[in-house]
């Protein structure tokens, strides 16, 4: 369960069906397009995005879900930082926008795969359902969603 | 956490510069009272105090402009008061958590006067009389850290009391 006191922003998005997206790193070209097309297709009355914001196809979907009006839960892997852009706040604004950290401690540094492992873990525990925007079969990710069924993917290797 | 300057920018540039950002039923609040800040004079502790103890039923006003009314502002709203703040350049700046935290409370409207009153590129003091002239109209009283003197310019047309606290 989220602890509603560490999350910053519209708390209320988190109500909404959770929709939790993950991607291995080395996504494809191919594949962003499709990642595009998901994100158009999702129901923004009734779902909320659960996303990172470390790798650069999950801050061009955070920016778009924020452009495109879907609710979005950001996870980062590190302390809330001080300062956010203006978009952000334009989102939180609009209800539209929860971020929550997953950092142990504020001063703690993590190696940053384990950073990463503990946000994911939070990321899959605390949605309704995943999509995979790409699936490494020999990455972490791959392993953390071993014995879920809720899982839909984008794009993997060999398909 | 670093935030990648080109992916704002991007989402910035697409979209139709705002007028606001935050809950505009705040400038229709029942009771409301405007803050005027001289920037000559320090912001003191006893009228950033005052403030956060006797206003805490009443959406204050202040022009976000200085370090004394930016520091003020960001006092308010760390004590959950509700604050619209007139500024401008809405999406070039980055903003403070506490910021966000309102915003998303509904306790925050950030206006960009300039526009509002279709100014562009004022001087300093120019975008700071908008700010006041905007607040002295649209508040119902004031409240002000130094002699009637100070503002001049905008205090002879306000139609309501004006307190000093020093």
């Amino acid at each position: 369960m989220i602890d509603l006191n560490c999350v910053l922003g519209c708390k209320s998005i988190l109500n909404l069906h959770r929709t939790a997206f993950l991607c291995s790193k080395g996504v494809s070209p191919d594949t962003v397009p499709i990642i595009s097309r998901w994100a158009e297709s999702l129901d923004k009355s009734s779902t909320c995005v659960v996303c990172g914001y470390l790798m650069q196809i999950e801050q061009q979907l955070a920016h778009k879900l924020m452009w495109d009006k879907v609710p979005l839960l950001l996870v980062l892997d590190e302390p809330l930082p001080r300062f956010f852009p203006s978009v952000f706040l334009q989102a939180a604004a609009d209800g539209l926008l929860a971020i929550v950290s997953t950092a142990v401690s504020p001063d703690q540094s993590l190696d940053r795969l384990v950073s990463a492992r503990i946000r994911n873990a939070f990321m899959i525990d605390n949605s309704d359902d995943i999509v995979v925007g790409y699936l490494n079969p020999n990455g972490t990710i791959h392993s953390q969603l071993d014995g879920h069924d809720n899982v839909t993917i984008l794009g993997q290797d060999g398909l | 956490m670093v935030f990648n300057d080109d992916l704002v920018a991007f989402a910035v540039d697409t979209q139709v510069p705002p007028v606001s950002i935050g809950d505009v039923s705040l400038l229709s609040a029942e009771r409301s009272l405007a803050i005027f800040l001289d920037p000559s004079r320090p912001l003191s502790s006893s009228f950033r105090s005052s403030v956060l103890s006797f206003y805490h039923d009443v959406v204050l006003f202040s022009p976000l402009s200085t370090p004394q009314e930016r520091s003020l502002v960001l006092s308010l709203l760390s004590a959950d008061f509700s604050v619209v703040a007139v500024s401008r350049d809405l999406l070039s700046p980055v903003y403070r958590t506490e910021f966000l935290s309102a915003a998303a409370d509904h306790r925050l409207l950030l206006l960009d006067v300039c526009l509002l009153t279709g100014v562009s590129s004022p001087s300093p003091e120019a975008f700071s009389l908008l700010c006041h002239r905007f607040m002295a109209a649209n508040a119902e009283c004031a409240l002000c850290n130094s002699p009637r003197d100070a503002f001049a310019d905008v205090f002879p047309s306000l139609s309501y009391p004006v307190s000093f606290l020093s």
